[in-house]
Order: structure tokens, then sequence, then C-alpha cells
């Protein structure tokens, strides 16, 4: 019954923003949606599982140039492209894994790094492919032969697509594939000898970080029409690091709130732009040191004394 | 009959022979205690039961070499157990924890774990019902929601009794399952693990210095001194044994007595 109530509210949220807001507040409210399920990535293999890894631009961008070079080059319907790119990002996401095998935080970390840096020079250098530090324009999603151009149409599709990620991230990590991945960033030994294979689900939680990267680089494709090497680097994926320790690392709630956070501030503060790296490197110390449960965590104990 | 043979069990750490071709026989649905002085051994037995340690020789569950198998693929024939040092997901909560524990009984993967539908998932409901069951023979019942690291120590060594019973083993090894409890909390785990014997048909392999527990609830005690087999059999002839004697200085006499 309050499910059902908390979807209807939900729904008539939903229909009345995409009616009442700017096509400037939808774009940002896209915006916002898109970086939460990049960072909801992160947030399965580095908050939950434990792995900390610096790749998610890398796999944002494997998801948004596979589906325009896909869309481009071979024809196919982005609606069918972007899910096929985050496949075959999720394919390289398991890959990537295996070395977390043997390797534990910083020298993961830097393997990870490592990775980000070899597909920004891929993609700068392959301009064949990729046209190089040119860029590639994103064709428009279409529609039954219209063009979804308007941030308003566009909001109508990447929305529903990011709440249906992180409902059935949710559902996930509290199933017994997340239970396993909890226990393996809490006690690896422990886990082993209760019979959770780490293998097994260390690359899968790589795997899933990188599927849900794809689709949030063919999202991202979309919304801004156009992609280029600079934006998938090293400081992007730091700046992932960054949205999931000041939203909260554990909970898919930590995510969105984080992106919210990082997306609209900067939107509102101009002078926050100038000094990017530098506040994002303040705003990942103060949260570690005094809010390590980040914005979720604050949410949640602001509830426990409200209620008590 | 013999669930665990251990034989000729060599553990090394560099020129340290920790287990020096030890061997032993453990009857299935008994409670078999090993014990011994300090760095005798007995960890590293457990450790490579477990997997955990490489180790040369042969550990056969009925039958089946466990020795070369990784911890996982050994807690999936049946063997778990817990730790000295307690290994809890101390973030998670309690009832979580026991879940961790069925993993191994519930077989479902992504699909079915994000649908929340299908014939595998269905099991997850009654694994939860069981995991409350558990909970209730440790005396834990009412702390399912809290987080495991909240509970006292106590509390928290019955924890991961339940965590290891969810995952329906069919040997179960206890590292120093007393260590740190008081009087009355050894009482209390005294009865839980005769219970268990009694009514699961389980087979316990437990390591520990505190008599209260070894004595009162052994079948058979194995006594290590340097990583070698001293002695063997049950409390009576194992306390009166002369070189058990020696081995603990008459310590292990007197707190025997006690």
């Amino acid at each position: 019954m309050r499910t059902a109530l908390a979807w209807g509210t939900g729904a008539i949220v939903f229909a009345a923003a995409a009616i009442g807001l700017s096509e400037y507040t939808l774009y940002l409210v896209c915006h916002v949606a898109v970086i939460a399920v990049l960072a909801l990535g992160l947030t399965v293999v580095t908050g939950v599982a434990g792995q900390v890894s610096l790749a998610q631009a890398a796999f944002s961008a494997i998801g948004g140039y596979g589906a325009v070079l896909l869309a481009t080059r071979a024809d196919v319907s982005l609606w069918l492209s972007i899910p096929a790119a985050a496949v075959f990002a999720a394919a390289i996401g398991y890959l990537l894994g295996l070395p977390a095998l043997r390797l534990e935080g910083p020298y993961l970390a830097l393997v990870t790094l490592g990775f980000t840096a070899i597909v920004q020079t891929v993609l700068i250098h392959w301009g064949s492919l990729t046209q190089g530090p040119l860029g590639l324009p994103v064709p428009p999603l279409t529609l039954a032969g219209r063009p979804l151009t308007s941030s308003r149409d566009l909001y109508l599709v990447i929305v529903p697509v990011t709440v249906i990620l992180f409902v059935a991230t949710n559902r996930l990590l509290r199933s017994r594939v997340g239970r396993a991945f909890h226990a393996l960033r809490q006690s690896e030994v422990a886990a082993q000898v209760l019979g959770v294979n780490p293998v097994h689900y260390k690359t899968l939680a790589f795997a899933l970080s990188a599927f849900l990267g794809g689709i949030g680089g063919g999202l991202h494709a979309i919304l801004t029409t156009f992609l280029s090497p600079e934006s998938f680097g090293i400081i992007e994926s730091i700046f992932f690091l960054v949205v999931i320790v000041v939203g909260g690392v554990s909970a898919v709630s930590g995510a969105i709130l984080g992106s919210a956070f990082l997306v609209l501030i900067p939107e509102t503060l101009q002078a926050f732009r100038q000094y990017q790296a530098l506040v994002y490197g303040c705003l990942l110390l103060a949260f570690i040191v005094f809010a390590p449960g980040g914005l979720a965590g604050l949410v949640r104990s602001a509830r426990l004394a409200w209620r008590s | 009959m013999a669930l665990l043979s251990v034989r000729e069990l060599t553990v090394r750490f560099g020129g340290l022979r920790a287990v020096d071709g030890f061997s032993m026989d453990v009857t299935a649905g008994r409670i078999h205690s090993l014990i011994g002085p300090n760095g005798a051994g007995k960890t590293s037995v457990i450790n490579a039961i477990t997997g955990l340690y490489p180790a040369a020789g042969s550990i056969r569950l009925d039958g089946r070499e466990l020795l070369g198998r990784a911890p996982h693929a050994i807690a999936e024939l049946g063997v778990t157990r817990t730790f000295q040092n307690v290994e809890l997901f101390a973030d998670m909560s309690v009832l979580d924890n026991v879940l961790v524990g069925a993993h191994r009984r519930l077989r479902y993967g992504v699909l079915a774990g994000t649908l929340q539908a299908g014939p595998r998932w269905r099991r997850e409901g009654q694994e939860r019902r069981r995991a409350e069951e558990i909970l209730e023979t440790v005396g834990l019942a009412d702390e399912r929601a809290r987080e495991a690291g909240d509970l006292t120590f106590g509390k928290q060594r019955r924890l991961e009794l339940a965590r290891a019973l969810a995952t329906g083993p069919r040997l179960l090894l206890l590292d120093e399952p007393a260590a740190g409890m008081t009087a009355a909390e050894i009482g209390g785990l005294n009865t839980i693990l005769l219970a268990l014997r009694a009514r699961e048909a389980l087979t316990i392999l437990l390591v520990d210095h505190v008599m209260q527990v070894v004595m009162e609830i052994s079948d058979t005690i194995t006594v290590l001194h340097y990583g070698r087999k001293i002695a063997e059999g049950s409390a009576e002839r194992v306390r009166t044994d002369p070189e058990v004697v020696r081995a603990y200085l008459g310590e292990g006499r007197r707190r025997a007595r006690a």
C-alpha cells in the first residue's frame, strides 16, 4: 500500500515536471540522472564490493563511443546500440576484474587508472574510427521516425531508464549476490569459508559496474550530442569517486544524492568551476573525515533523530 | 565411521614445521576436541582443513581430498568454521550475516535476484525463515535487525556460530569458541553445541584452551604438542596421560580439575 502510494506520487511528479519545468531545468534533471547511473556502477564495485575502481570514465567512453559507432557505421538503432555497447563494456569490465583477484587497494586503483588512460589514448589516436580530438557528433535518438532532440523528449526516456536501473540494482544488492559483495568487502576470508567464490563475485562486480557505466555513457552521448576524448579522462574517473563518497558509498541513494549535489552546485555557483579540481579534493577529504556515510548517511541519522 | 581423515599433515612456515606429520580421524556425529599448549599448531590444522593454508599430506572428507581445493570449494562440500578473532560482516545486520551463511544453499544469480522471480528465487523466503530459526537457537532472535558490529563480544561469537550453521555444514570447525566468554556464557555455549550434535547429527571439531568446554562436551580429545600428536582418547584418558601432563607442565592438569 505504501509502496503503491510512493510509486503513484512519483508518477505524478514525473508527469508534472515534464509539463511544468523549463527546457533548461529538464536538461539539468537529465544530467543528474545520467551522472547518477554512471556513479551507480561505482557504488556496486567500490562502495559495496570494496574494489576501488578508477575506470568508470573509461566504461562510459566505451558505452558512448560504442553506441554511436554502431549507430553510424553499422546503421543499428541507438535503442539497440546503447545496450549492446553496454554489454560489450561489461565484457571488458569482467576482464579488468581479473587483476582485482591479485591486487588490493591502491594497487588495484592504479591498474584501473592505467586502463582509463589507455582508453583515452586510444580514443585520441585511433582517428579513423573516433575522429580523434575533433570529437564525434551523436545522431539523435528517434521514436517512430521523429528525432528526440529537446530536453523534454530526452527527459521522458532518460528518467524512466534511470529509475528502472536503480530499482533493479537496489534489488540485486539486497539479494544473495549483493550480500556476497558486502561480505567480500568486510571479510574476504569469512566470505570464502561460507562458500562465496571471490573470483566469481569480484569479476561480476566489475562487469556490473561496466554495464552501468556503458548505459550511462550511451545516455550521456544522446544528452550532450557530442563525444570528445577529453571528457573521458582520469579527472572524470575521480569525479565519479567524489560523487559516491559525497553521496554515500554503500547505498544506491548515495549515487543520486551525490550526483545531484555535484551537478547542481557548480550550475548555481559560477566561481566553483574555476577551482573544480580543488573543490573536488576538499569535498572528498571533508566527507571521508567528517561524514563517512556521505549525504545518504546524514539523511539516515537525521531521520533517526527525528523519530526519537 | 570417520567423516574426516587427516593423514601425515605437514604445514610449513619457512623452516618452521607448525604441523608435523599429524594424523587424526574425526567420527561422524561426534564432538572432537583438539587441544595443546599455545603454538602447538591447532589453528594451523583448522586453516589447512578449510583451505586457507597450503599443506602437505592428505585431508579427506568422506573419501574426497580437500587439500588443493579453494576455501569456497571446501565450504561447498559442507565444511565451515568460526574464527578465533571473530570475523563478522560488521556493517551488515545480524540477519544478513546469517543469510550470507545460506549463500551456498541458494543458487540464483543476477537475473533472478534483480527480477525477484524464478524457481530458484523462491527459496530466498525459506532461507530467511530458516535464518530466523537459527537465530532463535543461539538466542539472538531479538537482535536480528541490529548491525553485527554493535553486538557484545559474547553475542558476536554466537552470531558467528549461527552464520556457520546456516551453511548447513556436515563438519563444523570451531576455533576457540569460548575465548573471552564468561563462565555463564560458556555454559550456554555447551548446551547449544550438545543440542546441535543431538538434533542435527552435526560433527564438530573444536580447538580451545577452555577446559570447561573441552572436558565437558568432547567425545574424543586429541592433544597436539609442537605440531605432533602426543595423545588421543576420552577426557579421562587424556587428563591422566603422563606425556600430556608433561607438555602442559602440570598447568593443564590443574586447570582440568578446576
